[in-house]
């Protein structure tokens, strides 16, 4: 019924012979062999990507597995809603994933997806301008769920679930990228932040990971920038988000409207040498082991404002060797030890 | 498509329904509406690329675009007539060469849509009536919401804006006689510049109310006596500049409520004390 639906609609929007290098179909009836139309679709990804132009679209018409896949130019995969297309990655070399896209300047979007159960990565973004990754599932990698490390790219991942991979749920890497209504769930790492990136992520899930979100910036050319809103992070084995600076780098990480749970601390800050701006608004952290917010070294700087910070361990807030904090106001916290450190309440304008 | 009559085009969940434009019909769009007092929906429709606009409103009285994508047009949705309504609800605008949508004068609602790497996300071209909710502007490489017309009335609210390039977030340029504003509520401002510019006697109006705006100088902008900023219950970031820099703008009315961490906090800065009731 479905496919006929899809017939119906291809015709009648003109969906003609001369227009089918722009969009091909893949089935689960298909034949690589076959020129990857509407009525001779290809049976894998891979065919129908040789067969698209740049551009173009690649169809699923129906569940099943499709193979996995190398791209190096720009396309859609599109599987729309109530239909599965399966991709399993069966090599287990961590460069190796089960859609693996590599094309310069390339603009790729992948949307219904379900990339399962495989060795390798699920998806590695290794040379190209765009990608938008839509309703897709990405588990039980060895390495990471999603590898986004093509650098000055722009990435966005939308309404997804990553979860028990072995690497980082997802790993980004000198991209600027926005996450929303992503769950990264039981990964090694929920997400990883690394190089010169910025990362907004907006009504996520991080849980049940090893470490949550976990940012680093070893360098001054290698900046990054962590943005959390309206987000549950909970019960990670470590901390809900770790940052760790070193060799003149420089991290901000602004956490607002959110709740970090449980884990070993919520937001800490590891500063050897250069900088990094902390800011918690209007945030609920509780139920931790140590520390709600620890900062560490010379150049870390805090801002906290409206949030309340509950545990029955450790501290609210730790300053320590040098940490800094130009505090707002409004913070309750309810803790054993409610400030290690010296809070400064910034003025109201 | 060309549609001159009340219609609505479908494809359900499940229907994988793909349109790509040719330059040379229907005047270069993919989906182009035409008539006088019609009502149009689209739903469920992906267009990609291959003409200048996506979907064209010249003529009509209003359109809906629900679950819709549109990429590689130039500018995916325009609204060309003036006091029609336009709703653009869980949709994706992005990998447009130009712009995400130009509102004209429009009464125009945006709701759950994903605007994002295009060259603009949105326009404001026209005395428009614009409401952006619960959506997410990013990565746009000169402005998020570029507000260039007299008379605009703009209303953002729960929206993550982010990342935009050039200019950055919000750009507002006010001129002529005439009185621009833009509302930023329980919104996210981040790595963009939030700039206001009204020059006399036009006047630029902006409220930030229990809104966040972080960048990495100055973080609010505002140039002309007639750039007034309103703030409640707001924090204000600069990492190494300035919370909020005046050249030569008009007041900032506050309730005394926000927060602005930055080195320098605010610069050249006239505020007036809101009371409270």
């Amino acid at each position: 019924m479905a496919r006929s639906f899809i017939v119906a609609v291809a015709v009648l929007l003109g969906c003609t012979s001369a227009l089918a290098a722009q969009r091909v179909f893949v089935a689960s009836y298909g034949n690589d062999g076959d020129p990857c139309t509407l009525v001779l679709p290809c049976r894998g990804f891979a065919a129908a990507i040789a067969a698209v132009s740049s551009g173009g679209e690649v169809v699923v018409l129906d569940s099943a597995g499709y193979g996995p896949a190398s791209i190096d130019k720009s396309l859609a995969i599109v599987a729309p809603k109530g239909v599965y297309a399966g991709v399993t990655s069966s090599s287990l070399d961590p460069n190796s994933a089960a859609i693996f896209i590599d094309g310069a300047n390339a603009h790729v979007a992948l949307r219904g997806l379900a990339l399962r159960s495989g060795s390798g990565s699920g998806i590695i973004f290794a040379q190209g301008e765009k990608l938008e990754i839509r309703d897709c599932i990405v588990e039980n990698m060895v390495h990471a769920g999603i590898a986004a490390i093509a650098p000055a790219s722009s990435v966005s991942i939308v309404d997804s679930v990553i979860r028990g991979n072995g690497g980082s749920g997802i790993d980004i890497a000198d991209t600027t990228a926005t996450l929303l209504r992503v769950r990264s769930e039981r990964n090694g790492g929920g997400i990883a932040v690394r190089g010169k990136s910025n990362l907004e992520i907006v009504d996520g899930i991080v849980a049940h990971n090893v470490f949550g979100i976990t940012v680093w910036s070893v360098d001054a050319t290698s900046p990054a920038s962590v943005s959390v809103d309206q987000t549950t992070i909970s019960d990670q084995a470590v901390s809900g988000i770790d940052v760790h600076v070193t060799s003149g780098g420089s991290v901000t990480v602004r956490v607002s409207a959110s709740v970090v749970l449980r884990g070993i601390a919520g937001v800490t800050a590891v500063v050897a040498t250069g900088q990094a701006a902390v800011r918690v608004l209007d945030s609920h952290l509780a139920d931790f082991q140590t520390t709600g917010v620890n900062l560490d070294g010379a150049g870390a700087r805090l801002f906290v404002s409206g949030n309340t910070i509950m545990s029955d361990n450790g501290t609210g807030i730790s300053l320590s060797n040098g940490a800094s904090a130009g505090s707002g106001v409004n913070n309750r916290i309810d803790v054993p030890v409610p400030v290690s450190g010296a809070l400064v309440n910034a003025p109201a304008y | 498509v060309y549609i001159a009559k009340s219609v609505a085009l479908i494809a359900p969940p499940g229907v994988h329904a793909s349109i790509t434009g040719n330059p040379y019909v229907n005047l270069d769009s993919a989906v182009y509406i035409d008539g006088d007092s019609i009502r149009v929906s689209l739903r469920g429709l992906r267009i990609n690329g291959g003409s200048t606009w996506g979907v064209y409103f010249n003529r009509g009285a209003r359109l809906e675009i629900d679950d819709c994508a549109i990429t590689r047009t130039a500018q995916a949705v325009t609204l060309a007539p003036a006091n029609s309504e336009a709703v653009i609800s869980d949709s994706a605008l992005y990998d447009n060469i130009d712009v995400g949508v130009v509102t004209g004068s429009a009464n125009v609602l945006l709701n759950r849509v994903r605007l994002e790497s295009n060259s603009w996300g949105v326009m404001v071209s026209g005395a428009a009536m614009l409401i952006v909710r619960d959506s997410v502007i990013a990565r746009n490489s000169i402005d998020g919401i570029d507000v260039t017309s007299a008379a605009a009335n703009v209303t953002v609210e729960r929206t993550t804006i982010s990342d935009n390039g050039f200019i950055g977030g919000i750009s507002i340029l006010s001129t002529f006689n005439q009185v621009t504003t833009v509302r930023l509520v329980s919104s996210v401002l981040e790595r963009n510049l939030l700039a206001m510019f009204a020059y006399p006697p036009a006047q630029a109006r902006v409220a930030l109310v229990n809104s966040m705006v972080a960048n990495e100088a100055a973080a609010v902008a505002m140039q002309g006596p007639g750039a007034a900023l309103y703030l409640k219950g707001s924090t204000i970031h600069s990492t190494s500049g300035t919370g909020i820099q005046s050249y030569s703008g008009g007041p900032v009315y506050t309730s005394v409520d926000n927060r602005i961490d930055a080195p320098t906090p605010v610069d050249q800065v006239f505020f007036v004390n809101r009371p409270w009731y």
